[in-house]
């Protein structure tokens, strides 16, 4: 079926224009499309349905004054980015997706959906306040169902538990892929610059086949392990706190140009989540994939040991010398959360940095001040 | 007496019943008699009276000293009344956490569920999840398992019983006090209203603080009976040919700002006539159901029907807002929210397109507990106000 292109659609650089024509060929070529903006998001319930699902988050200061028209000004600038491309029509995946899927993390998103919801089809799964209590476990199953029920209803299509299944094995695989890449970083020095690591896990959420994401994944695995190993020793760093796309060249960039190397993604897409593999020999798999989504430690959890007791564990495997916690403004659960990260730090005897930021430039120059000082302490 | 001293004897009576309570707290706790904290309606007090405590409100309404405090620990961008409640208690300024065994918490907002395990470390806490999604298919049946966990985990620290007799008791009670904040709220329908909205809030605060239930029963019968009189024999607080415009305030965290944004809008002639939010007329109206057999679910059934906009979708909210616009002939409304409180910022925008559809004037205020916005608020108030009192006399 033809797809429309947006109307400001001729206005666009090259770069964004190629980015919907290609899915918009995606589109046109009978597949369907959900957008998703968390790790929380179980993904196999797509790939069951052979759905391709993309990553709608914001990594962008540029939508934001379109976003601030509807939403406040003082929220997080992931959730206004997001929703101002949306409402600007400028993210191809937001623009062609069928659905969007949310999921009731922080206060600020689940707000935002409603909003969504009356420009896009957006479904929003409930995620528990915790994952310890009683309830959580049976909520989390019923919504990875209910969620399931809605793709299938939507898109005219059955998930058999069998798909599920075959859908998590290949999850895994992929995940395995990525842990195997992150985890090459636990050699000293650490091969792979900071930059070109969050890149590369960033745009291969992009590459819609899955198999052939996997391969490229082993086959930069495969040169990294060939190439003679970098002579320098640089500072290891650990990056912890909220997702950091909109953040990432004032931040990591920063990072390495002050004689740092970040060793290890702890946060969003980093290796917190990618390790939460799925067990798939599970007698049920909608349980399987429940737990394997509850083991995430998110900050939106209460209480949330698992990052406590995960980021000494990371310090440890990927010899990190120094902890950087950075929060995007107006995220309170993370930012709430630094005062423990902190006190854990302490606790271990690793330095600790936390970093408040957003997507504007107006604090590039301080911030790489403050991490210049930060390595230079340690 | 005459009526007129007798009601503004009650009056001063709520408004002073802040200060009594943390003598009868002192009291309670000497006596051996157990004093239980909390932060929000969705602790159900219900709950905690059946078993014979007493329940008293922790949160903080004030600036100093407890919001820069408070900012050596939390974030400086957060709600100032998480601030403030953490700050007081860490700084041993909120004698009613002092005098609490138990602080109970909820996860409503972001930045109260991640306080309280902060909170954790200085007192004794029980945190009850709250659902996320107000639809009973998905949540119901997780919202009352923990209001069972509640219930039990009363039972165990304080070695107590809490019956199903015991709760189908509190909860006629509570109806009942809940059916006095509603009844205070009808006389704010009536032109000219027989109450105003400061005396309305200082009612309302009063009510977490007046520990003596009976007391508090006869106090607000006798006053709604009095306001009524009053107003029928003209000595209300307007004069009868006086017909204010009409406001509907809406939002939360109010008793922190009432300086700046309750009392400006009647300093300035504009008349409260009823609040939708947190305290507001919905909550008051709907009732727990007395002839449920299980008090418990019939709890949960209530509190989930709260219109707070933690709540996603907050259908209910909308529904009962375009009603109450109709009901109280409102002419105009003003959403207060504080600062960083995301969920209701956000939200204020939907209440704003509805008010659009109606042609409903509407202004959002956004301030904070630290001093310094006074001045913009109130220009901002006042020109919302006479642009209101323009059109009213057309």
């Amino acid at each position: 079926m033809e797809q429309q292109l947006p109307k400001n659609f001729e206005a666009y650089a090259e770069g964004r224009k190629n980015g919907f024509l290609k899915i918009k060929s995606v589109k046109e070529s009978g597949r369907n499309v959900a957008g998703y903006f968390c790790t929380f998001a179980p993904l196999e319930i797509f790939d069951a349905a052979n759905v391709l699902a993309v990553s709608l988050c914001g990594m962008s200061g540029e939508t934001i004054p379109d976003a601030e028209t509807e939403l406040p000004k003082n929220i997080c600038p992931l959730v206004k980015s997001s929703y101002g491309f949306a409402l600007a029509e400028k993210c191809p995946y937001t623009y062609y997706a069928d659905m969007i899927v949310g999921e009731t993390t922080c206060d600020a998103k689940k707000k935002m959906y409603e909003r969504l919801g009356k420009l896009k089809d957006m479904y929003v799964m409930q995620l528990p306040q915790g994952v310890d209590e009683a309830y959580a476990k049976p909520m989390m199953v019923k919504e990875v169902k209910l969620l399931a029920k809605y793709v299938e209803k939507k898109f005219g299509v059955t998930i058999t538990d069998e798909a599920l299944r075959k859908a998590a094995v290949k999850r895994n695989e992929y995940r395995h892929a990525l842990v195997e890449l992150m985890e090459l970083q636990t050699e000293v020095p650490a091969p792979v610059p900071s930059v070109q690591l969050y890149k590369f896990m960033d745009s291969i959420k992009f590459n819609f086949d899955l198999d052939a994401a996997i391969a490229s994944v082993h086959e930069l695995v495969a040169k990294i392990k060939a190439e003679k190993a970098p002579k320098e020793n640089e500072k290891r760093i650990m990056v912890t706190g909220c997702p950091i796309g909109g953040v990432l060249d004032k931040v990591v960039g920063a990072i390495e140009n002050n004689g740092g190397r970040v060793v290890c993604y702890e946060n969003c897409s980093g290796i917190k989540a990618t390790r939460c593999y799925v067990d798939t020999d599970a007698p049920d798999i909608y349980e399987a994939l429940a737990d394997a989504y509850m083991k995430i430690g998110c900050s939106v959890m209460t209480p949330n040991p698992r990052r406590m007791e995960n980021i000494p564990n990371l310090v440890n495997e990927f010899k990190v010398d120094g902890i950087i916690d950075v929060t995007l403004q107006t995220c309170h659960t993370y930012m709430i959360e630094t005062r423990a990260v902190r006190k854990l730090c302490e606790g271990i005897g690793k330095p600790y940095m936390s970093l408040e930021t957003d997507y504007s430039h107006s604090d590039d120059g301080q911030i790489d001040t403050r991490i210049a000082a930060f390595l230079e302490t340690i | 007496m005459s009526n007129e001293e007798e009601f503004q004897s009650i009056m001063d009576e709520f408004r002073d019943a802040k200060k009594n309570a943390s003598l009868f707290c002192k009291g309670a706790s000497e006596r051996g008699d157990v004093v239980i904290g909390s932060f929000c309606q969705y602790a159900p007090t219900e709950i905690i009276r059946a078993a014979g405590f007493y329940n008293v409100i922790l949160c903080g309404f004030n600036y100093d000293p407890a919001v820069p405090l408070a900012e050596t620990e939390l974030p400086a961008n957060l709600c100032p009344l998480i601030k403030s409640s953490y700050g007081n208690i860490l700084g041993k300024t909120c004698p009613f956490a002092f005098y609490s065994d138990l602080i109970v918490g909820e996860t409503t907002c972001d930045g109260k569920k991640k306080m309280y395990e902060m909170l954790q470390e200085l007192k004794q806490m029980h945190v009850i999840h709250l659902p996320n999604v107000p639809d009973k298919e998905r949540s119901m049946e997780g919202w009352e398992s923990e209001l069972h966990r509640f219930k039990e985990a009363l039972e165990e620290r304080f070695n107590v019983k809490i019956t199903d007799e015991q709760l189908k008791n509190t909860i006629k009670t509570l109806n009942k006090e809940r059916s006095y904040n509603a009844r205070m709220y009808e006389l704010g329908k009536l032109d000219p209203p027989a109450m105003t909205g400061v005396q309305m809030r200082n009612v309302l605060t009063a009510e977490y603080f007046m520990l003596d239930e009976k007391n508090k029963a006869v106090k607000s019968e006798r006053m709604l009976e009095l306001a009524k009189q009053l107003w029928d024999e003209g000595k209300g607080p307007y004069k009868k040919d006086e017909h204010p415009v009409r406001i509907l305030v809406s939002g939360a965290g109010l008793d922190g700002v009432l300086d700046k944004t309750i009392n400006v809008i009647e300093e300035l002639g504009a008349a409260i006539v009823c609040y939708e939010g947190c305290c507001g007329i919905m909550n008051m109206r709907r009732p727990i159901d007395e002839n449920d057999p299980d008090p418990i679910h019939a709890i949960a059934d209530k509190y989930l029907e709260v219109p707070c906009a933690v709540m996603s979708p907050n259908a209910r909210r909308f529904e009962q807002f375009r009603n109450v616009l109709d009901e109280w002939k409102v002419d105009g409304v003003i959403s207060i929210t504080v600062h960083a409180c995301s969920p209701f910022d956000i939200e204020s925008r939907a209440l704003e397109d509805i008010c659009n559809e109606n042609d409903m004037p509407f202004l959002h205020v956004r301030t904070d507990y630290s001093p310094g916005d006074e001045g913009q608020v109130r220009t901002r108030i006042e020109a919302f106000i006479e642009m209101l009192q323009a059109k009213k006399n057309g």
